[in-house]
């Protein structure tokens, strides 16, 4: 039996649990239970010729999308409960464009002919993203927002941008911070396969890099700042291998210029001065890549998941050969997995991982950030706090900012609050706990843990309601104050 | 001093998160309600006959739909469970229920499945295409065997119209998925790092319509 019926099992049985309203343990599987998905198919009904399709209600979308996205098509013999046709809704759902999809036949002009008519009602396409914001010790404010449109003029094409501010910084030689970013995407170009997506890229940064000061003292008189600035972009062609994975070949080009400080150094606690390796060029330089990027998501609900899993990878090189001024790779992967234990309780493992070996610029290293989201994340690219992590276990895992090699084990447990049809759909409480890890291969001067295991905490309400989604976690808050 | 700010934060937070919360009671309902319904047993030969319906299952629309062409399927998964040991089921029984309109015959075509096996009526009347959908006539459930004489079983009844796969769920929400070219590992580019996203968002449910419905207690007399 599959691990995916297994899994649908449980969630029968949870179902049936709940029903009795007891408070029993999880129940052998009921024998002879079988997943909607796994129900026997075959197709019953007489025999029908699509002889037209007709869609109607799209008064924004091109109707060449959604006769794409249609399973079926005019000329076609099946039976009329074929699996296609039961599926055919769903397909224009999936499209993301509408708020609901009517099917329906009706006589065509011989026996045995009917005529499709698709019955579409758009929404809004317009969905942020992402809102950027905080105050930290050493930026004042930081403000920017991600928006995309999934249907760009009814052309099915998604393009997308996404802006951060960040005031003037405190430290030393700080300056302000912004970066733009635009996305255009085709996720199946021409009705195919393929997709294919190009973004650009600006950003005019201020890193701060600590001069002083005790690692767990995020002050800014402790950090000074440097500039650099990037501009470039990045264009992807995609596979959509099976509905649910997709793999992305990635290119990649920027232009990078630094003004870098002579000889930065880092003071030490017992007087000691060490140079400080800024990780970029001095001047102009280009980071030029090529990557692969897999993605599989089989969550049923990816907002308030109860099941399925998560998986995404991403290998990634620069070279000189292909124009690049840094010789380096790196390797991204994460993986996401989810099940339901008993009605209204589910629990999740989380695992990421990453590598960078060579001679990567600053911005492809790890950060902290990235690993652990007590921290406050780089947004759009950006660095917006120097607050260490929390060395809640004592193993020195607040000396590294940036690392080359990362880790994260998590374990969350997620409680159904509530499921509703109208409104706010769901709201789940969680708590999750996890080990994570940030090291360094760099020699930093000091003496820094060689492999710094740390913890995690983190607890939170997500809500999945009819104008978008919305998370409340402690990690989330904690890395938007200065503290 | 972080420490302390941590701790007020944490306050604040977990303040505002109990403020933010949704009344779960308020917020129930809607498709999770438990319906306690009588249905009729009976021993037929060495098993346990279940007769019952759920008509209810069909609202206007979805009577409607029945004559649309496409068609419409009712899966009805019924488990036994003895009163005393309601921690696992003595038995469990699919059944899916399943019409087609034909349009050029202007007949219903039913087909039922389940441990009677397979079964296919045709009827001209959507009404009784309907009734064919929703109720079950002297259906086995369990063997009598798994029923001892006296102790008060019942049966809990999922019924689910127009049930969707995992899957296919799965593929209509891969759209809510990061970007194209979000290639970071920053958990502010992940789905949950987010602290807010906004949007259209309609709610695709597991299935057009679900019923939990629950029969009263019973129990077999000596003969």
């Amino acid at each position: 039996m599959g691990a995916a019926r297994l899994v649908a099992a449980a969630i029968a049985t949870c179902a049936a649990l709940h029903l009795v309203g007891g408070a029993g343990t999880a129940a052998a599987q009921p024998a002879g239970e079988v997943p909607v998905g796994e129900l026997p198919r075959d197709p019953f009904g007489p025999l029908i010729v699509i002889e037209a399709i007709e869609v109607v209600g799209n008064t924004w979308t091109a109707e060449q999308h959604i006769r794409r996205a249609l399973p079926v098509r005019p000329g076609q013999t099946l039976r009329a409960g074929d699996d296609r046709l039961r599926a055919a809704r769903f397909k224009v759902l999936a499209l993301g464009y509408f708020r609901d999809v009517d099917l329906r036949m009706r006589k065509g002009s011989t026996r045995g002919h009917v005529i499709l008519t698709v019955r579409v009602v758009e929404r809004g396409t317009v969905v942020l993203n992402r809102l950027f914001f905080g105050n930290t010790l050493v930026t004042p404010w930081w403000a920017g927002l991600d928006l995309t449109e999934r249907n760009f003029f009814g052309t099915g094409v998604g393009v997308g941008g996404a802006f951060v501010v960040a005031g003037k910084g405190e430290a030393a030689g700080a300056g302000d911070q912004h970066a733009y970013q635009l996305r255009i995407e085709d996720s199946t170009l021409f009705g195919s396969a393929l997709g294919a997506h190009v973004s650009g890229y600006y950003a005019d940064a201020s890193e701060p890099y600590r001069v002083a000061g005790l690692t767990d003292d995020g002050a800014a008189a402790n950090f000074a700042a440097f500039d650099y600035r990037r501009a470039g972009g990045r264009a992807g062609l995609t596979l959509n291998l099976a509905p649910l994975s997709r793999l992305t070949a990635l290119a990649r080009f920027e232009r990078v210029h630094a003004d870098l400080p002579e000889a930065p150094t880092r003071t030490l606690s017992d007087g000691r001065s060490v140079p400080i390796d800024l990780l970029l060029d001095d001047g102009d330089s280009r980071v030029a890549t090529v990557g692969m990027l897999f993605e599989r998501d089989t969550r049923p609900d990816p907002i308030l998941p109860f099941a399925g899993d998560h998986t995404l990878v991403l290998a990634e090189g620069g070279a000189s050969p292909i124009g690049s001024s840094y010789d380096f790779a790196t390797l991204l992967v994460r993986h996401e997995r989810w099940w339901t234990v008993g009605p209204g309780h589910v629990v999740s493992l989380h695992m990421t991982g990453g590598a960078v070996v060579g001679d990567a610029p600053l911005f492809e290293h790890l950060h902290v950030g990235d690993i652990n989201r007590m921290v406050s994340p780089r947004a759009l690219g950006l660095v917006v706090s120097t607050t260490p992590p929390f060395d809640l276990l004592g193993t020195g895992s607040d000396e590294i900012t940036y690392g080359e090699l990362a880790g994260l084990v998590e374990g969350q447990y997620a409680y159904r609050l509530f499921r509703s049809k109208r409104g706010v759909y769901g709201g789940d409480l969680f708590v999750g706990a996890g080990l994570w890890s940030l090291t360094t291969t760099r020699d930093l001067g000091v003496d820094t843990p060689s492999f710094p295991v740390d913890l995690l905490l983190d607890a939170g309400l997500r809500l999945d309601t009819e104008i978008g989604i919305f998370e409340l976690s402690l990690a989330n808050a904690l890395g938007r104050v200065p503290l | 001093m972080r420490w302390g700010a941590i701790a007020c934060a944490a306050a604040l937070w977990l303040l505002g998160l109990a403020a933010l919360a949704p009344r779960p009671a308020a917020a129930q309902g809607a498709g999770n309600d438990i319906v306690i319904k009588r249905m009729g047993f009976a021993e037929r030969g060495r098993n346990l006959a279940l007769t019952t319906s759920f008509t209810e299952i069909f609202d206007r629309e979805a009577f409607e739909k029945i004559s649309s062409g496409f068609p419409t399927t009712v899966v009805v998964r019924l488990y036994l469970y003895r009163k005393a040991r309601a921690d696992a089921p003595v038995s469990f029984v699919l059944v899916q229920l399943e019409v087609v309109y034909d349009l050029w015959d202007e007949v219903y075509v039913v087909r039922s499945r389940g441990p009677l096996g397979q079964k296919q009526v045709r009827t001209r009347s959507r009404a009784e295409a309907v009734r064919a959908l929703s109720e079950l006539d002297q259906m086995p459930i369990a063997s009598l065997d798994d029923i001892p004489i006296g102790p008060h079983h019942f049966v809990a009844m999922v019924v689910e119209l127009n049930p969707v796969s995992e899957e296919l769920l799965a593929e209509m929400r891969r759209w809510l998925s990061r970007p194209a070219g979000e290639t970071s590992l920053d958990s502010s580019s992940s789905f949950f790092g987010s602290f807010v996203s906004v949007f259209v968002n309609p709610k695709l449910e597991q299935a057009d319509r679900t019923l939990r419905i629950r029969s009263q207690p019973f129990y077999r007399a000596p003969r």
